[in-house]
């Protein structure tokens, strides 16, 4: 260590330039091992994915604007005011709203996380254009980017009834809705009814759908969302016997 | 650093605050700013179904280009009253080195940067709650990101205006930078390509490197992608790469501007 | 010890491109020494280097060979400029601080403590004029309170060394005979005054000791009380005594 009385200012200075320059490469060390730590990184690896430009088909502009500057949701949210401004041009109608699923498509490939386009538009697709497949195959994309978002799952389910009847394929997906958090606590309702039909629909399998409907219920019972669940719950495993009346 | 070179430095610092503060351009900037970021609650409108986000997606992006202007705008003032009003003269004929002389100006832009956005985050979490929004750490660790990402841009900011020999061509590489920054990240694509020779590949590995990877600091695009909070690790990560960076940048600026005749 | 001491001292200035580099010689082997408690002017022509020199001096700007020193120490000890002041030609300063706030400013860099620097700034705006204005910003101030608040900032630091550069240019007379009772008063208090200056008359009446920078050397240096006549005259005779050119230009 040093003994600052035998040092004169001068000399320190000349220390500090020569610590300013190892001071530089040091600091040229740690800042490639920080990015090779970033890289390491489980949040980055997920979250920082190359953008495949060749999935844009239309409009190369936004992908690259939105990259340039990083602003890649503002872009989708401009795009999505795009959308409202198309759907409430009463011209676009004549053609059908031709336009309406590429530009959505457009959308969700720069944002695939802009979850409320997925089922505002597939609810258009659904119910008024009467594009039944292209619904499904937007509400699937939805759910592929965003597995975690219930009310996708539930638009599946609604869409897949609408389509053909196919009630084991709605449960399927109320199923995987009832999984996520913050789901509403009426959709285990509708979904233990739903298994009652299904037992009296398939009678080979009742009681594999019985037995499904009463694991529901007993799960229903002990941890109930709401106080109208643990209700139902008690209503339900008492009529089918699987709990006594006291 | 010595106690008394601390204190220099918070004295160049101040100084730089007090002078940004009254320009009239960085006051009309802000207001500016302001309004914009009112302006957006008019802007959510137009997002039926996506209202809140589209106010918060705007709030940020506003603030983020607020931000870098403001930046801009103050190290060019300050420069511009340095060098070409000779303002530095004085300065630096008293009893202050050239690098402290030179932190204080990092940490006064810094300063006037965070009153910039500490103000204007205020003002966005002010028009979310009344509009009902739900506000979480989340928001505030983006703003750090934001104010992190900025100070990188300050201190190669100030980098090339004191390598450059004209102020404007020095704002104008800092301009691009932060743009290709942005961009820093869809090197990898070039880089991953097939086609691709070995000697490319170097070349594109060392832009990667020594490219500011700005988009590392875009934590706005990911507050819809991922399930509850932002991992504190990666802050950490972040932060210590833009320190390292700035600190970079502040050490080769000081090293040329130590050499620089006034 | 001398307050000022040249030793060889040169500066050469490279411009151009890369292949096409061109030097410009302000001045080779300026050997100067100056005497503490003295007023010494230096005198030349427009683009003479006298400026170059006093920022050499002050280490704005770094000699191509030799070395400097004021105070006995080399001009890059930054310790040394404690005991020094500057005034440039035209002082400007940040236009929305206040006389206070800059001064403040240069006080915190001298390390004056809080209350010496309060009371040394207030005495030093009442010797130039400026108390009542010290809340005023810059930007509404005129060419002469500018070049008070720079007499002001010399002052603070009651400093061995003063440095002025055109002291009187661009002032009205009365507010050039404010500038000349100043600096006669800190002669009068043994302060060494280095000065560069066109206005010789000026100069004659507070210099103790006068130079003369031409074509890129000191080609006279003599006391004032020395020289008979006017110094304007004198002035005239010894540069035109020398080739034409000023500064050398080669490639």
């Amino acid at each position: 260590m040093f003994n600052n009385f035998f040092i004169s200012i001068q000399e320190k200075r000349n220390i500090m330039s020569k610590y300013n320059f190892w001071l530089l490469i040091l600091s040229i060390i740690l800042f490639i091992f920080s990015l090779i730590l970033i890289q390491s990184d489980n949040f980055y690896k997920l979250n920082f994915k190359e953008f495949s430009f060749s999935e844009i088909k239309q409009n190369p502009f936004y992908v690259i604007f939105s990259s340039m500057c990083g602003f890649k949701i503002l872009v989708s949210d401009f795009l999505w005011m795009d959308i409202i401004q198309y759907i409430g041009d009463r011209n676009n109608a004549k053609t059908n709203y031709k336009e309406l699923y590429p530009k959505t498509m457009n959308l969700i490939t720069i944002d695939p996380n802009f979850t409320y386009a997925y089922l505002a538009v597939s609810g258009i697709l659904m119910f008024e254009l009467k594009e039944i497949d292209k619904a499904i195959e937007l509400i699937k994309k939805g759910i592929e980017n965003n597995p975690k978002y219930w009310q996708l799952n539930l638009y599946l389910a609604a869409y897949t009834y609408s389509k053909g009847g196919n009630i084991k394929m709605a449960v399927h997906n109320i199923e995987i809705a009832v999984i996520q958090e913050g789901h509403p606590p009426m959709l285990e309702r509708i979904l233990g009814n739903m298994y009652v039909k299904l037992s009296e629909i398939e009678k080979p399998y009742k009681d594999f759908w019985m037995e499904k409907a009463k694991n529901l219920w007993w799960y229903m019972y002990h941890h109930p969302l709401e106080e109208l669940n643990k209700k139902y719950a008690e209503e339900h495993l008492k009529k089918y016997g699987f709990m006594k009346y006291n | 650093m010595e106690k008394k070179q601390f204190k220099k430095t918070l004295a160049v610092a101040q100084n730089v605050l007090n002078e940004c503060i009254r320009h009239k351009i960085l006051n009309i900037l802000f207001i500016f700013a302001i309004a914009i970021i009112g302006g957006n609650f008019i802007i959510k409108e137009l997002s039926p179904g996506a209202e809140h986000r589209t106010l918060i997606d705007a709030g940020y992006v506003n603030i983020e280009i607020f931000g870098f202007l403001a930046l801009l705008f103050s190290i060019f003032i300050i420069t511009y009253e340095e060098f070409e009003m000779r303002n530095i003269w004085i300065t630096l004929t008293k009893p202050i080195s050239r690098t402290t002389y030179f932190l204080g100006k990092f940490l006064g832009i810094c300063l006037i940067l965070f009153l910039n956005i500490s103000i204007m985050f205020f003002l966005l979490m002010l028009l979310a709650l009344l509009n009902g929004i739900n506000l979480n750490i989340n928001y505030l660790l983006i703003i750090a990101s934001i104010f992190l990402e900025l100070v990188v841009a300050i201190a190669f900011t100030l980098l090339f205006t004191v390598i450059s020999s004209n102020l404007i061509t020095g704002m104008i590489f800092s301009f691009f930078l932060f743009l290709i920054g942005h961009l820093t990240e869809h090197l990898k694509i070039l880089i991953n390509k097939e086609g691709t020779t070995p000697i490319l590949k170097i070349i594109l590995y060392i832009i990667y490197y020594l490219m500011p990877n700005l988009s590392l600091f875009n934590l706005k695009d990911k507050v819809y992608s991922i399930e509850g909070l932002f991992p504190f690790d990666y802050i950490l990560k972040i932060l210590i790469y833009a320190s390292l960076y700035s600190v970079i940048c502040l050490i080769i600026s000081s090293l040329v501007f130590k050499k620089k005749e006034i | 010890m001398l307050a000022i001491e040249t030793r060889n001292l040169s500066k050469i200035y490279i411009s151009g491109h890369f292949w096409n580099k061109r030097k410009t010689v302000a001045f080779k082997n300026i050997n100067l020494k100056v005497k503490q408690n003295q007023v010494y002017g230096l005198l030349g022509l427009n683009g003479a280097g006298k400026t170059t020199l006093m920022k050499i001096l002050l280490g704005l700007i770094f000699p191509t060979e030799g070395e400097a020193f004021i105070l006995g120490k080399k001009v890059s000890d930054i310790e040394v400029r404690k005991n020094i002041a500057y005034l440039p030609e035209m002082p400007y300063f940040p236009k929305y601080l206040t006389p206070l706030e800059i001064l403040d400013f240069y006080g915190r860099l001298y390390e004056i403590e809080y209350k010496k620097r309060k009371e040394k700034i207030n005495t030093s705006l009442e010797l130039v004029g400026l108390y009542n204005k010290r809340n005023v910003k810059l930007k509404e101030f005129s060419k002469g309170m500018l070049q008070r608040v720079g007499i002001a900032q010399l002052l603070i630091n009651d400093p061995k060394l003063l440095f002025l550069d055109e002291p009187t240019y661009g002032l009205d007379p009365l507010a050039t005979k404010e500038m000349r009772s100043i600096i006669l008063m800190l002669k009068k208090s043994g302060k060494t005054i280095f000065l560069s200056s066109h206005q010789i008359t000026e100069v004659q009446q507070i210099c103790d000791k006068i130079g003369i920078l031409h074509n890129g050397s000191i080609i006279n240096e003599e006391k004032v009380s020395n020289i008979k006549g006017s110094l304007e005259n004198y002035f005239i005779k010894k540069i035109n005594l020398q080739p034409s050119t000023a500064g050398v230009i080669y490639r």
